[in-house]
């Protein structure tokens, strides 16, 4: 692919064309048409375009990912610019753009307008929609056409495809000839020197001409944007060199020799700035193979080497220099030429060193390794480096805004993760650390923006739903986070509560909930208002447990609603507070003739020991018994009585003990049994008699019971 | 459409980042799972099929790019190339068993990928007409380029500084020559391309940290992308102290305290550094953070949330670090010879290693140097 024809145009001409372009771009996405920077980024972008179309018809930009392509060159994948404009379009869907002479500014203008209009990159369909319906006469642009990517079998996909750039395969099939044709050679510079050596060693014959093998040459080593001949062109050049067999080795070296000696000034640039090592080799390969070097090249390698073995500019005097920042002794600047770490180790370390290189344990399948397997997942990994983050932005040491902005755009990228994989001491950290840096004022708009995504309900409400599947396993993290949120949370977790269908999530976030105490009370009486029974009677659960005397005249009204379900948390929320409107709620619905309603007041009256009521209790307790539904209420009114203990209860008991049992047998025996169960809250002096009586039942558990107490008695 | 292909690809990279930390049993992986099948079949009203490729590092949906995909999408393409897949097509039909037996056999190095009756797994290729490419020929040297144009480790390390990122190609190169050489047994400090730092024993060191963690990585079975990462970390692992006053770092007399101090503090400018590299491990940042910790949690920087343990990778490099420090000779003291440092490692630093690990460096060691 590259390097088969030279380009036309210059290459810095270009170059400087794109960078233009770039900045053009940038110009448009803030300035206004006629705004001096646009203008004069247009006007150059669009000079040095005249300058390339005086060379040539037109030009094709293309795009491979991050690479940018003109013709069938590379151009250099280093370059920042050359990136940010590639990947910059890339993100647009685009895979190449065409300049043909005779464009207007206009046209350059309408096409980075486009390219940037706010309304349209996030949608590259709407960018590719509107070049279609509105083409520009002189600037045609192709899309990616994701249809070129087809599905193989990935046993039938060799282990180099695996690892390649397809962008580039593609960019390339569409550039000679829209994915169709190919031409081998074309992809020469881009395959390494063992794999072309091994093709030419198998596929060079004797008819091969000379001018193929510089051909070869040419186009393996020369690169459009830079000086032939680098040090890595060069390393790459011996290692083919030496991969080829020998046949055919001196053909290759012999046309490298023409071809680094036709350009004298380029042969020079080359010694200069070839490494000594790549140097030497280059010519001992020369010598190997007797090869007549041209007169030219010979006086340059003579004067080569004649020069120092290397020019650093930054050397200083003394024994020091520099590079960049970083001092680095004499010495070290000798160890990195010369590899020599005997300085600085002994010999006998370097051969115990070397001795490790060769050495592999089996597999070891100890349950120790298969822990450590966890930790070597990426995903495990992800979660140390997180909490490095967090480490840091808690430290002082994170001073520069421009770090800080860096450090909190990763966390923010992870806060989905953190919270779909309920990580939420991270996110409790997280939260503290806004907090902190928001009351210090630290970097205020960055902590603005991440404040405002993690209050956003969006943020909140799949934090919440995470609750659901993680919360429980993490109790104090999730309370943490509310406790954190405050009552801004409450809703959501009130929503989240009647939403939730499953009885252990419902007990899990009213136990949340109930941890507000009595800030959820406002949301809570709010919420009594809403329609659905489920929502009023969770909401009297939790008003149950508050402090809060002030809410009672709220609850009365439901203790006679028409739910027996809201009915009976009024009522506990009503009797916590001992509130006189509840007794009297209570007792009407012991009178009512309801089942229902008299199983719930028995209930509550017991859990209250409600004393008031146990004249209401006893009246049901003398009714006849006319159903076995009568003697389960009985034993509901029973374990009531039990609960308060009062003795005014005893005598209907021993009745209930000694009456008879025609009907309904087993049930009153039952009966009989949950009285002596009930009994353990009486005066015991009042429960004598009853339990020597029990001593002699022929009923097991009532014996028990008996027993138990009267123990308990003599103790 | 597209708002229904990222509720899918949000549920499914959370199920299978929860099957990854927890197990294809736990009930967020079900929870995600199904929300996945929901959005699955409300896309499969408009096709047949689902098509997922990896071009590189993005991610196409039906033939849409998904913009902005974020890290768990990110992680979700590298465990697909780990398996070799860049094609996913999931068909009308598909139900829960079979997602979730497919993300279980994705995270299961040693399960195969495959056989899903509908869940095709391949590559994504570009078919190019005319003739076919000879092996030598295929694209995949391309990618080999830009290590070809790397201008080597001494370009890298000029480049560190506050201001500019580290060059990591250079790097690459290093580690695989290590990974090479582990292999071949060849001489490898030979081809080593030197660090440069802010002193010439840092350079030295480096290189021999990251040799005796591939090695300790190596016998621990560790597979060869962790490896690579490990030799990556324990390269840099120091790369902290070329932000540390020179002349502290270079002192020949004793430090006082604020001197150590500002040596401590070469594990958070080098984390503090590698981690805003994104084109780097993560374990680089973390192992220049953590390999001063101690296994008992004592150890510098001091970390703030209690009951967090040192990275296995981290454990790994301490080991390396503490070796090669005691072995290495210093201008200020003579080397320690080879079993007087595994004495003292076993002896004398109760609580600063994992013992398992430092027991299979040692019995290693022994190994490896009795021939």
């Amino acid at each position: 692919m590259p390097g088969e024809k030279e380009l036309s145009i210059d290459a810095r001409l270009l170059s400087d064309a794109i960078i233009e372009l770039n900045i053009a771009r940038r110009n448009v996405t803030i300035y206004p048409k006629d705004h001096p920077s646009v203008e004069k980024s247009l006007n150059r972008s669009f000079d040095l375009l005249q300058k390339i179309f005086e060379l040539r018809e037109d030009i094709t930009i293309a795009i491979a990912k991050d690479t940018l392509i003109i013709d069938e060159f590379f151009l250099e994948k280093k370059n920042p610019v050359y990136k940010d404009f590639a990947l910059y379009m890339n993100r647009l869907g685009v895979a190449y753009i065409t300049f043909k002479k005779g464009i207007t500014k206009d046209e350059l203008y309408e096409f980075q307008k486009t390219i940037t209009d706010k309304t349209l990159v996030d949608s590259p369909e709407l960018i590719e929609k509107k070049f279609v319906e509105q083409p520009l006469k002189k600037l045609s642009i192709g899309f990616i056409n994701y249809d070129a990517f087809s599905f193989v079998d990935s046993t039938n996909v060799e282990e180099n495809s695996k690892k390649s750039s397809i962008w580039e395969k593609y960019i390339y099939g569409l550039l000679t000839g829209a994915l169709q044709s190919e031409d081998v050679s074309d992809m020469i510079q881009g395959i390494s020197p063992d794999a072309l050596g091994s093709y030419l060693n198998r596929t060079i014959t004797d008819e091969v001409k000379e001018e193929s093998y510089d051909k070869v040459i040419t186009s393996y080593i020369s690169r459009p944007s830079s000086n032939i001949f680098s040090d890595q062109e060069m390393k790459k050049l011996n290692e083919l060199i030496n991969a080829l067999k020998p046949e055919i080795k001196k053909q290759f070296l012999a046309s490298t020799v023409r071809v680094v000696s036709k350009d004298v000034q380029a042969a020079k640039r080359f010694f200069n700035e070839i490494s000594v090592d790549e140097a030497v080799k280059f010519i001992n390969s020369i010598n190997e193979q007797n090869l007549m070097i041209p007169e030219n090249l010979k006086n340059l390698i003579d004067k080569f080497s004649s020069l120092p073995s290397m020019v650093d500019e930054h050397f200083i005097p003394g024994s020091d220099y520099i590079i960049d920042d970083i001092f680095l002794s004499g010495d070290a600047r000798q160890l990195m030429m010369e590899g020599d770490e005997k300085k600085f180790v002994s010999e006998k370390y370097m051969s115990e060193i070397r001795k490790l290189l060769g050495y592999s344990l089996p597999i070891a399948g100890s349950d120790v390794i298969k822990e450590f397997d966890k930790e070597y997942n990426d995903d495990y990994i992800e979660r140390y480096f997180s909490q490095i983050i967090i480490d840091l932005l808690q430290s002082d040491f994170v001073t520069d805004i421009e770090e800080y902005r860096i450090f909190i755009n990763l966390l923010n990228e992870r806060v989905e993760e953190f919270v779909n994989t309920g990580q939420f001491g991270q996110i409790y950290q997280l939260l503290k650390l806004i907090s902190y840096n928001e009351k210090n004022k630290k970097y205020p708009e960055i902590t603005e923006q991440f404040i405002k995504y993690f209050y956003s309900d969006d943020f909140l409400i799949r934090l919440i739903d995470t609750f659901r599947i993680f919360g429980r396993q993490s109790r104090e993290e999730v309370w943490l986070i509310c406790d954190y949120y405050g009552e801004l949370i409450i809703p959501l977790l009130m929503d989240a509560l009647s939403n939730e269908e499953s009885p252990i999530m419902r007990k899990f976030l009213i136990n949340l909930l109930k941890r507000f105490g009595n800030k959820l009370i406002p949301e809570a009486l709010k919420r009594l208002e809403d329609k659905r029974w489920f929502v009023k009677r969770n909401m009297l659960y939790l008003l149950a447990d508050s402090k809060n005397i002030e809410i009672l005249p709220y609850i009365r009204p439901y203790a006679n609603y028409n739910n027996s379900k809201v009915c009976f948390e009024a009522l506990r929320c009503l009797l916590n507070y001992g509130d006189e409107y509840g007794i009297t709620s209570l007792k009407n619905s012991l009178k009512s003739g309801s089942f229902e309603d008299i199983e719930m007041a028995a209930n509550l009256s017991g859990m209250y020991r409600v004393n008031e009521a146990v004249d209401d209790l006893l009246r049901i307790l003398k009714k006849r018994t006319l159903s076995s539904a009568d003697v389960y209420q009985k034993v509901l009114v029973v374990r009531a009585l039990g609960e308060i203990g009062d003795p005014r209860a005893l005598e209907t008991l021993k009745d209930l003990l000694v009456s008879k049992k025609l009907l309904f047998k087993n049930a009153i025996e039952h009966l009989n049994e949950e009285i002596y169960k009930s009994l353990r809250n009486y005066p015991i002096d009042s429960i004598q008699d009853i339990l020597k009586e029990g001593l002699k039942s022929k009923n097991e558990i009532i014996r028990s019971e008996s027993k138990r107490l009267s123990q308990k008695v003599q103790k | 459409m597209i708002e229904t292909i990222n509720k899918f690809l949000s549920s499914f990279t959370s199920a299978v980042l929860n099957c990854s930390l927890y197990s294809g049993e736990h009930a967020s992986v079900n929870e995600f799972i199904t929300k996945a099948l929901d959005a699955l079949n409300i896309l499969f009203n408009d096709s047949e099929s689902l098509e997922i490729m990896i071009i590189e590092d993005d991610i196409v949906i039906n033939k849409t790019l998904i913009r902005n995909a974020g890290i768990q999408v990110v992680n979700l393409i590298r465990k697909l190339k780990r398996k070799g897949i860049s094609r996913v097509d999931i068909l009308k039909g598909v139900e829960f068993m079979e997602i979730k037996d497919f993300i279980v056999s994705l995270l299961d190095k040693d399960k195969v990928t495959k056989g899903f009756p509908h869940i095709l797994t391949g590559a994504v290729d570009i078919r190019l007409g005319g003739q076919n490419l000879t092996e030598d020929f295929r694209i995949g040297d391309i990618s080999q380029l830009s290590a070809l144009q790397a201008n080597g480790v001494k370009e890298i390390f000029t480049n560190v500084s506050h201001f500019k990122k580290l060059e990591t190609y250079g790097l690459e190169e290093i580690v695989l020559k290590f990974a090479a050489a582990f292999k071949k047994e060849a001489n490898i400090l030979k081809l080593l391309c030197p660090i440069k730092s802010a002193s010439e024993y840092t350079y030295v060191h480096a290189t021999n940290v990251a040799v005796l963690s591939m090695f300790q990585a190596e016998t621990l079975g560790v597979r060869d992308d962790i490896k690579h990462d490990i030799g990556i970390a324990a390269l840099l692992h120091d790369v902290g102290k070329i932000f540390v006053n020179v002349n502290i770092l270079e002192k020949k007399g004793k430090l006082d305290e604020q001197e150590w101090n500002e040596i401590k503090l070469h594990t958070v400018y080098g984390s503090k550094y590698l981690a805003k590299i994104e084109s780097l491990t993560r374990l680089a940042p973390i192992v220049a953070y953590e390999h001063h910790l101690r296994f008992d949690g004592k150890g510098y920087p001091k970390i703030k949330n209690d009951g967090r343990k040192q990275h296995i990778c981290s454990q790994i490099v301490a080991i390396s670090d503490y070796f090669d420090a005691l072995r290495s000779r210093r201008p200020y003291r003579k080397e320690l010879e080879f079993e007087e440092i595994l004495f003292v490692m076993k002896n004398e630093s109760e609580g600063m290693f994992n013992p398992f690990l430092l027991d299979n460096f040692i019995k290693s060691m022994y190994r490896v140097l009795s021939g």
